[in-house]
């Protein structure tokens, strides 16, 4: 990898600045060190109750949640979402329960796109297949990996982002993902994306406005976990 | 400095002068401001202790400041030996050659990102002969304008709907929009999808850099953060040095405390973590990816009395609560930084602009925005200390002045007989007459003339004891 710019030049600068005393402030003191970052508690989040905190808290960030009963998803279900959307074309990432979706929209006449996609093939795609790593209850958050979705833009580009996974993965909050995160750099994956609810902007006088770049629209299918 | 700017050639009196006469901008800022501190209030209620995370956040971020370089390199190795380029940029000028190289010619989508505004960085990349489009909706519609953000978070706080479309119109070729938000936006969505696609290079800011792992954060609502740093061959991030933090737990702290005071979400809609290119076997994603760490300034603020404004998450929330900048919105700070935050930066990180230094006054001290902000910084102490600075040129006989009225008001007997002679002079005051050496401090002010009798003495003989 190549670096530009003077390394030792800009550090050095900084290490010479930081050589005098940190002025301290009379006025607003600096709180006590802290040793170890504190544990964040959220409110709005029923301990007993994860799956129907992130089910409230997706809503509430504009996405719809749907709970299956038993660990397949209906084809009901698929059958009026696809009408819903106007669904033609769809792109699959490379996860298993993605996947099994996809076999199912294969049999009820969507054409399912080869994976993996490229860019091109998921922007004319209607509605692209993820699943999530885990869900988060505190944001209404789906997790998506890149290591094992492989694409990035089947969540980005289709008008519909459709994303599956099994209630199991509900987790309290964003600590839950990042934390264990900590000491342990090589978890990493080169994309790792909490996505809540549908791309949406403020920027015309901060009225609520969806689908500016993203996904208009986020339907999220909860299954009950596969008993081992 | 660069970056554009209405610096030069202005004074701050004559910006806040002609935002102060525009009624619908003032409007338009209120309510804007109104909505995202409102929700900000909600969304910190819905933490518990949310005041106790402010306090850890401050500390925290002064362990990471007294440690800089140290994180810095960390930084650098493990971004570098997850296949990142790396550049170490002392001065705009540095991270505008560096960027302009790799883009060449080339077509350019950027997401929103106040350092490269900061930098100037699109005048510097046409200059060279590339095609850069902004893809932030705000950020498009001031680009097409060719105006500067008025506000961190909402750049276009100061358009409505109808001045949007005539934007759209007169620079984008617009046709039968209708003025409405969800046209407008439609509108926008396929124009800027097709620079998506044809990108050669996206260029996005980062929200946090994340030392252990050399990941970079990037939050955006809209998408476009993702597309930028998704579609186009190569990624260039460019980062303030201040915005790095140590570890995934400090993540999970400063991302909660930035969304939450920013715009009162739980998290923004795309939070964005990249940590190197594209691996083998994955469809997208950028082949090259860029890290441009910039200085261009920051490092004077070191060890000062103003060290503590490295620790800046730019949320805006001081922006959002500031009394002087809900009337005259972002413009009036003459600079791409406005609000608290921009009233301590604009002088600071632009010495070389004398203009600068009046930036400072833009405020009323009354230490709204630390009470708001996120990482607790004494935004009204430093604002304070930038007047002081600036007052060190006052005239002999006003300082003398000022010396004596502070000596006479820590004196009750001073007081008691400076309040009388006030009562006696009022007539002169009435007149018109003006104390010929507080000219500078008086103009612009409406002085109050002193009352036919003073309080105490009203107190003293009112008619019902």
């Amino acid at each position: 990898m190549t670096v530009a710019g003077d390394r030792r030049r800009f550090l050095g600068r900084l290490r010479a600045r930081l050589a005098d005393e940190i002025p301290s402030n009379p006025a607003h003191p600096l709180p006590p060190p802290v040793h170890e970052v504190p544990a964040i508690g959220y409110r709005s989040v029923q301990p007993d109750d994860l799956v129907g905190s992130f089910e409230a808290a997706a809503t509430a960030a504009g996405a719809r949640v749907h709970r299956c009963v038993g660990p397949e998803i209906a084809d009901e279900l698929l059958i009026d979402l696809l009408a819903r959307y106007g669904v033609r074309r769809a792109v699959v990432s490379e996860e298993s329960m993605a996947r099994t979706v996809g076999g199912s929209l294969t049999r009820l006449g969507i054409d399912v796109e080869p994976t993996p996609a490229s860019p091109g093939t998921s922007a004319a795609a209607d509605v692209g297949v993820t699943s999530a790593i885990a869900l988060v209850a505190a944001t209404g958050s789906v997790v998506l990996d890149s290591s094992s979705m492989r694409t990035r833009a089947a969540s980005l580009l289709p008008p519909l982002h459709l994303c599956v996974a099994a209630t199991d993965l509900v987790v309290r909050s964003p600590s839950e993902v990042l934390r264990p995160l900590t000491g342990h750099p090589e978890r990493l994956p080169s994309n790792l994306i909490f996505v809540t609810g549908p791309s949406r902007t403020g920027d015309i006088e901060q009225l609520l406005t969806i689908g500016v770049h993203g996904p208009v629209a986020v339907e999220i299918v909860l299954t009950e976990p596969r008993v081992p | 400095m660069s970056g554009h700017h209405q610096l030069a050639g202005t004074t701050l009196r004559q910006r806040t002068a002609t935002a102060v006469a525009d009624p619908v901008l003032r409007s338009r800022v209120g309510r804007a401001v109104d909505r995202f501190a409102g929700h900000r209030e909600v969304s910190l209620a819905a933490l518990e202790d949310a005041d106790g995370l402010r306090h850890a956040g401050r500390a925290l971020k002064a362990e990471i400041l007294a440690d800089l370089p140290a994180v810095l390199e960390q930084l650098a190795d493990e971004a570098q030996a997850r296949g990142v380029h790396v550049c170490w940029a002392d001065s705009a000028a540095e991270a505008n050659d560096y960027v302009a190289r790799i883009a060449g010619g080339g077509r350019v989508v950027k997401s929103k990102s106040m350092a490269t505004e900061e930098t100037g960085l699109n005048e510097a990349l046409e200059a060279a002969g590339a095609r850069v489009v902004e893809t932030d909706l705000g950020e498009w519609i001031i680009q097409l304008a060719g105006e500067t953000p008025s506000h961190i978070i909402a750049p276009a706080l100061h358009h409505d709907r109808h001045s949007i479309l005539d934007v759209f119109e007169q620079r984008a070729a617009a046709v039968g929009v209708e003025p409405e938000p969800e046209a407008l936006n439609r509108f926008a969505r396929s124009e800027l999808r097709r620079e998506f696609l044809a990108a050669d290079v996206g260029i996005t800011g980062v929200n946090f850099g994340v030392a252990e792992s050399g990941s970079l954060v990037i939050v955006t609502n809209e998408g476009n953060g993702r597309l930028v740093s998704t579609l186009p061959r190569t990624h260039i991030a460019v980062m303030g040095m201040e915005r790095v933090v140590r570890t995934w737990d400090e993540v999970d702290l400063f991302l909660t405390l930035l969304t939450r005071s920013a715009t009162g979400q739980a998290l923004t809609s795309y939070t964005n973590i990249i940590s190197g290119p594209r691996r083998a076997g994955e469809a997208d994603g950028p082949d090259e990816l860029h890290l441009v760490i910039l200085d261009n300034g920051r490092s004077d603020l070191l060890a000062t009395e103003f060290h503590e404004m490295l620790a800046c998450i730019r949320c805006g929330a001081c922006l959002n609560v500031c009394p002087v900048y809900r009337q005259t919105g972002g413009h009036a700070y003459g600079w791409v930084y406005s609000g608290p935050m921009g009233a301590v930066l604009t002088p600071l990180l632009s010495s070389g602009q004398p203009e600068a230094a009046e930036v400072a006054d833009a405020s009323t001290l009354c230490g709204a925005c630390m009470q708001a902000c996120p990482v607790e910084i004494p935004l009204q102490d430093m604002l304070l200390s930038l007047r002081r600075r600036k007052s060190a040129d006052a005239g002999r006989a006003e300082r003398a002045l000022w010396r004596a009225w502070s000596e006479a008001w820590s004196r009750r007997a001073g007081y008691e007989a400076t309040t009388k002679a006030a009562t006696w002079g009022r007539g002169m005051v009435k007149h018109g007459g003006r104390l010929p050496v507080l000219q500078r401090w008086a103009a612009g002010r409406s002085t109050p003339v002193p009352a036919t009798e003073r309080f105490r003495d009203r107190w003293r003989n009112r008619s019902d004891r």
